[in-house]
């Protein structure tokens, strides 16, 4: 009997990883649709148009871009404090 | 342990058993945080859409415009959960870590501990606080975390 508990079952483990993974999808899911309909719905009406269908995808690749953005000039930053004091240039 | 149920006793198939029900009950455990997460912030964006000045009931242009505004918010949140999938998919590298940086500004709702009820206490104490606490402070914020006392 697995006397150590649940913690120590590689199957279990490994299920938790993935489920915590897809949690975190979920999760910006709805994070992103929240914020993406306070910048492309007006007034809901009968059906999705197509122009409100398109800033919805255009919403999400551009929060992704300002992430990986955010990342990447925290990282040049990162690398530069290490040599100079100063910070943002602009 | 205690006698719930499963034949702990049954050797080599009675391990297995207990993993595939705690699966099953964390499967069930999310799919309920998921759903009343989506209901949450539905509820919150089609109030603003739809409710003016607050009446004394729901007239039926506002019950309208709640129906249509449910409806618009699934197709909003399928549009976004597709498009995000097929950003991941594609390029795998970096995107995958991105939820790191992005899930400190989540809000969520507090303390979901209290509201996880689960089936038996059996299956609960079979997943050892190691192994729920990982879950649960992946799924909360650091700040909400601590303040669940986790």
């Amino acid at each position: 009997m697995d006397g150590k508990g649940a913690a120590a079952d590689p199957q279990l483990q490994h299920f938790i990883e993935i489920e915590t993974q897809k949690q975190r999808f979920q999760q910006l899911v709805h994070q992103m649709t929240e914020v993406c309909w306070e910048k492309c719905m007006d007034k809901p009406g009968p059906k999705l148009d197509s122009r409100t269908e398109v800033c919805f995808v255009n919403c999400v690749e551009r929060f992704i871009d300002t992430s990986q953005f955010i990342l990447n000039r925290l990282e040049q930053t990162q690398r530069s404090k290490g040599s100079f004091s100063e910070t943002m240039s602009d | 342990m205690d006698g719930f149920g499963s034949d702990f006793s049954a050797g080599a198939s009675g391990g297995k058993v207990d993993a595939g029900q705690i699966m099953e009950q964390v499967k069930v455990q999310i799919a309920v945080a998921n759903a009343q997460e989506l209901l949450q912030r539905m509820t919150d964006k089609c109030f603003k859409k739809c409710i003016g000045k607050p009446g004394s009931s729901l007239d039926n242009s506002e019950q309208k415009c709640i129906a249509m505004c449910m409806d618009r918010y699934m197709d909003a949140w399928n549009t976004v959960s597709r498009t995000y999938n097929s950003r991941i998919t594609e390029g795998k590298s970096s995107h995958v870590n991105i939820p790191f940086v992005i899930l400190p500004f989540l809000r969520l709702p507090a303390c979901s501990e209290k509201d996880h009820t689960w089936k038996s206490e059996a299956v609960y104490r079979r997943v050892t606080a190691a192994a729920h606490h990982q879950l649960l402070s992946l799924y909360l914020t650091d700040r909400q975390s601590r303040a669940c006392g986790l």
